[in-house]
Parts: C-alpha cells; structure tokens; sequence
C-alpha cells in the first residue's frame, strides 16, 4: 500500500529525514519509535503534504500513485489520514459541521451522493461512544478548549468516521491516562482488518501493549536503523536507543 | 458651481415645486420649515472634504463631480416588477419603494392590528400631520452629518411607523427600497421616522436592493451614478424594544450613504443588525443616544467587500444617563482591494456612572491589496464605569486551513468554512429565526463571490 523510497526531506532549510526506507502493505500495523529529534513528525507531515516539509530526495508511493502528484486534499480522499501531534483549534467551526464537510467532501470526490442528515448524525453518535467521547464535544468548536487527552479523542473519532485505508498516528499518546490510552487503543484495535494499515509513530513502547503490532522500526536520525517483530519494543524498553546513537 | 452649491441651487430653485409629496402637503409650513433649516445646515457644512476628520478616508470625489437630479419623478416609466420578483421576509408586513416611489401593488394590504401605524410618509404627513410634526427631524442633528440636512432638504417618501404604548407587533416590517434606475446621476432620499412608544415592541428590516444586485459585482466598476442618501430616525420610549436589520445590497453602480439616528429612553433596549453587502461605496452614520437610566443598545455590524468596494461605518454611542449598557460588535471581510473604515466612538458623560459600554472590530483581510482602517475610541467623563474597545486585523490561519485540507476538504470549501465561521458570530446573534434564515442566502453569496476571487484560486496574486 505504501512505499517510501530513500526519503529526504528538509524543513527551514534543513534535513531531517535522511534516506527513509519503509513498506507498508494492507492488513499491517507498524510501529516506529525513536528519540526525539529523529524525524517522527516530519515523516507523518510530510506524509500529509504540509508545505513547510521539503522533499529534496526520493519516492512516496500510495497504492502506486506518487504522493507528490497529490495535494493535501486528494490525499485524504485517496484514503490517508493522519492523526496529528498537535491538533489545530478551529473557532466557530463545530466539530459535527467538521466531520460532515470533510466526509461529503469525500464523497464529492468520489463522485458519491452527499450523506442523508439523520444516517449521518447516527453513525456519528455510534463512534463517538466507541472512542469514549462525551457527545456534546460534537457540538463544540473542533479543538477549542478541548484538553490534550479529548484532542487525541478526537483525531481517533475522525479517524473512525472517515474510514481512511492508511492511517498514520503521530504520537497519539503523549500525554495520555492509563484508562485514556486504553479507550483509543480500543477504538484503533477495532478499526484494524485486512484492507486497512496503520502507522503508530511513537515515544513510548506503552501503547504498544494495547495496540500489538506486526512490526517495529527504529528511527533514528532519520532513518529507519533496524526493523523487527513486536518484540523488538520490549528490547528498546529495556535498553534504550543507546546503541544507535553515533 | 461646486457640488455643495449644486444642491443647495436646486433646492431654492424648486422650492415651490413638489418634493414628490401630493399637493396637499405643500400646506403644511412646519414641513417647510424644516426643510429650509436642513438647507441652512447643509449649505453651512457642504459636501465634506478631505479636510474633515471623520471623512478622512473616504473620498467623495465622484460625487462631487456628478450633478444629481433629485427630484425625478420615476412613477410613469416603473417596469413590471412582480411581487415574486422580490425577495420579502415570509408573515411580515411590507412597504415597497421602487425607486423612491412607494409601491401599494407590491405593499401589504391588509389591515394592521391595533396601534400599528405604517404607511408611507407621503401618507403619514396627509392622515396623521400633527403626529408626524412633532416627532420629524426632532431625533437628528445636523451638526456634523451634512448627508443627514441633505435628506431633510430632499427628503420626498419614507416609511411612518408608530407603535402605540404597550403594543407588541410580532411579525416583522420589512421595507424595501428598491431601484432599477442605474445608469443616471440621481439621488434618492429615503427618509424613515419610526416612533415605539412606552412599551411597545416591533421588529423592522430595512432593505437596500437593485435590479442588477445579482450581477457578478466585482468586476470591473465603472462609475457609480446612482445614489441613495437615506435617513432614519427611531424614538423609543420607556421600556420599549426594538430590533432592528438593515441589509444593503444595492448594485455597483450606486453610492449608499446612511444615517441612523436614535434616542432612547429609560429602560428600552434597542438591538441593531447592519449588513453591508453591495454598493460600490457605503457610509453608516450610526449616533444612538441612551438618554435616560438603564437604557441599553447593542449594535451588530458585518461588511462583506471586494473588488473596489469602499465601505466606512461611523458609530456614535452617548451614554447620557447613568447604568447604560452598550455592546458594539463590528466584523468585517474585506477581499482584492477593496476598502473598510471603522470608526466607533462612545461618549460616557459626566453624569453616566455605572454606564458599561464595550466595543469591538474584527476584521479578515483575504488579499494583500485589501485594507482597513480601524479606530475605536472612548471619551469616559465619569469616573465608575466599565469600558472596553477593541480591534483586530488579521489573516485566515494556514494551520487551521492545512488542517481542514488534510481531512479532504479543498481549499475553496476551507476557506468558506473559516470565513463563514468568523461571520457567523454576527448572524447567530439575530434573535428571530424567521429573520436570520431571511438574511443568511444574501450574506452566504457574498461571502461565495468573495471566496472564488482568493488569489490562490486563481493562481495568480
């Protein structure tokens, strides 16, 4: 589903991601773990084409299509999502208004009918239960006020709600309860099957008890310096990432 | 001849003549009177120059280059404008000026409730004289508003409504003034007296509106013939309410000069909504005086430009008497190169203690030729009052629009999102739903012009 191909990529000028090499395909959940500072959300917003990300060297490529021949928004209606670090606030936009403009504009793109209002506002209610959201989040303004904790909440609601094929979660749980942790793994566990991938970039090996993945990277100093099963997270647990530091 | 002394010639000279009133109010010496003092206040102030301060930023050069017929009689020449040509707001009762002539066909018909007086001022002056000689002209003061004392000479029909004490008028008065003449130099004066006695309730709408609005506007505008110099004045009496909503959407090819003058007594609360969409120039005078205890304004305004468009709103608030409460809200989206001026002044006087008045502008630039110049400003007098102003100017946010992006909206449907969110505010603001949802399609096709003319979707800066 996703190749990357000795990426670089540079922001202000300079390099971050130093020759990227990772292959997802579909069914897959992959873990990438490294120090701060190694490169971990550069990837996830050069994955989604934020312009301040440069890439000056190789290849992205989503089921066989360039990355770099879509903009932000075709990438997300190609089925690409990604949670970010730091979600923006949006005043005066109410988080339902959100999710409802971002799906039909999906739909749009697809050439599909507008969503009917009342299917619409149901699944929603489903999914907000499912990830342990308070319902009257949905009528706030997206972000505004929301603490780090309800944030995360709501990158993996609009996750469930959009249904990406590619998801790729920016250290979805830094600053995240124990029981926190645990409603988002369940909503990301329940998400997984066959069709879709999952990237969890992450600090921690912790969310990796709950959400158990097929592989795990080691970034460092953007590159991706050694790759293995799950167990391979109890190892930097135990030791660290000393042994790749230069 | 320069402009000011234009005008005044063509007043002396037609004096005798018919303002456009019937014959029989020609009768009536204090409207005679009234008028030759407006003559004396407009020809003492003239057409403001680049000299007057609270003219500063907006210049009237193709106005005095114009010589305007005022006085025109349309009547004979009106088109054929059905009722369903208009757009009116659903259960209100309405009065239709087209081009300054009131139109019965198009007005409503049926019989107004008890204590309800409306009808055109030509009418006004013939059925109620002494009702109208001892309320007209007494709200404005000419003194610093020459377009105000050019109305009182010109005025020639308007709209008369008196709500008598204690009534409570649920459907909404909606005034149209609508014009199909675009292409001569003339000026309209619209001239509205509305009279809310102890108690009272109504809400009016006061409509600006062209037969060629619709017409992609921001094009290129050529010159501006046309022009609209309307004045209102509303009295409210003790305890009465008013809402009031003006929406301008007059084509380019008109020049909307407004004043609105009002005068509060103890306990009323007036709630203004002013929408200034079309015109290729636009100036409010807007002067509220809370003249006695617990008088309360709260005055609500959105301008929504581009291309050329200049638009300067001037507010004035007097808190006279103590524990008034005024909220000024102003937001404005300003797009190409166009223009926005606002001005907002609020006068706490001597003897106002415990007034509490807060103001603030808020405004979006979407290009980097657009502009506006903003100045709130407090004149405080007493000493134990709560005042606050504020102003801002700013840009869309790039990571609020990447982040909508990112979860596939386009780039125009974000810009939209995040445009119409920052108006919003103003629109959720307006009590009655029947009313909002009657405004709302002018403001959101603005806001849709404005937003497919963003450089970025043109590709070009």
């Amino acid at each position: 589903m996703l190749i990357i191909n000795d990426l670089h990529v540079s922001v202000d000028g300079k390099a971050i991601l130093k020759g990227l090499n990772i292959t997802v395909n579909p069914g897959e959940v992959h873990a990438i773990m490294g120090p701060n500072g190694s490169g971990k959300s550069t990837l996830a917003n050069t994955l989604a084409g934020h312009e301040n990300y440069s890439v000056t060297a190789g290849k992205m490529v989503y089921d066989g299509q360039d990355l770099m021949t879509l903009t932000t928004e075709q990438r997300a209606c190609e089925g690409l999502f990604i949670a970010f670090q730091y979600p923006t606030e949006i005043p005066g936009v109410s988080n339902i208004q959100f999710l409802k403009t971002a799906l039909n504009s999906k739909r749009k793109y697809h050439q599909l009918d507008e969503l009917d209002a009342v299917d619409f506002l149901q699944q929603v209610k489903a999914k907000v239960a499912q990830v342990g959201m308070e319902e009257s989040l949905l009528y706030r303004a997206v972000n505004e006020g929301f603490s780090g904790g309800e944030k995360k909440h709501n990158e993996i609601l609009q996750m469930l709600v959009l249904e990406p094929r590619l998801a790729v979660l920016d250290e979805t749980d830094s600053g995240l309860d124990i029981d926190a942790l645990k409603t988002i793994a369940e909503g990301v566990n329940a998400f997984r099957d066959n069709k879709r991938a999952i990237i969890l970039v992450t600090h921690y090996q912790r969310l990796l008890n709950f959400i158990e993945p097929d592989f795990v990277h080691v970034l460092m100093d953007g590159k991706i310096v050694r790759s293995a099963g799950p167990e391979l997270a109890l190892e930097l647990e135990e030791k660290g990432y000393g042994e790749w530091v230069a | 001849m320069n402009a000011s002394e234009r005008f005044c010639n063509a007043y002396t000279q037609n004096r005798g003549r018919t303002f456009g009133l019937p014959d029989t109010a020609q009768q009536l010496g204090w409207l005679r009177q009234l008028k030759d003092h407006a003559l004396e206040s407009f020809s003492a102030q003239g057409v403001p120059g680049p000299r007057v301060e609270n003219w500063k930023y907006t210049r009237l050069g193709h106005i005095e280059q114009l010589d305007y017929n005022c006085t025109e009689q349309h009547s004979h020449s009106t088109p054929e404008i059905q009722a369903a040509d208009l757009p009116i707001c659903p259960d209100s009762y309405q009065l239709v000026f087209i081009d300054g002539n009131y139109t019965p066909a198009l007005s409503s018909d049926g019989s107004l409730p008890d204590g309800l007086i409306l009808c055109s001022l030509a009418q006004g002056l013939i059925q109620y004289p002494s009702l109208l000689s001892s309320t007209l002209g007494t709200i404005t003061e000419y003194k610093g508003h020459p377009f105000a004392a050019l109305n009182g000479m010109y005025m020639a029909d308007g709209v008369f409504l008196r709500v008598a004490k204690g009534t409570k008028i649920q459907a909404p008065i909606h005034c149209l003034f609508y014009s199909t003449v675009a292409d001569k130099a003339i000026m309209n004066s619209p001239r509205l007296l509305l009279v809310i006695e102890e108690h009272a309730e109504v809400t009016v709408i006061e409509h600006y509106l062209g037969c060629n609005s619709t017409v992609r506007q921001l094009e290129h505008q050529g010159d501006s013939p046309h022009l609209t110099n309307s004045l209102t004045e509303i009295a409210l009496g003790r305890q009465a309410r008013m809402q009031h909503y003006k929406l301008q959407s007059e084509p380019m090819t008109t020049s909307h000069i407004a004043g609105l003058h009002v005068e509060q007594q103890r306990d009323s609360v007036f709630c203004s909504h002013n929408l200034s969409l079309g015109a290729s120039l636009t100036r409010n005078d807007i002067c509220i005086k809370l003249a006695d205890e617990g008088a309360e304004c709260h005055l609500y305004g959105a301008y929504c430009i581009g291309g050329k468009q200049h638009v300067d709103s001037h507010t004035q608030i007097d808190h006279l008497k103590p524990s008034c409460r005024s909220l000024e809200q102003y937001k404005g989206v300003i797009q190409d190169r166009a223009r926005a001026v606002f001005n907002g002044m609020v006068v706490v006087h001597a003897d106002a203690q415990h007034s509490d008045a807060q103001l603030i502008n808020k405004n979006l630039l979407l290009s980097s030729k657009a502009e506006v110049d903003t100045k709130p400003e407090l004149q405080i007098y007493a000493d134990d009052v709560k005042c606050s102003h504020g102003a801002t100017v700013g840009q869309l946010d790039p990571t609020a629009l990447f982040y909508l992006q990112s979860r596939g909206i386009t780039s125009e449907d974000a810009q939209a999102l995040l445009i119409t969110a920052f108006i919003d505010e103003i629109l959720l603001s307006i009590e009655q739903p029947a009313v909002r949802h009657f405004l709302q399609p002018s403001i959101q096709a603005q806001l849709h012009r404005l937003i497919s003319c963003t450089p970025s979707s043109q590709g070009k800066e």
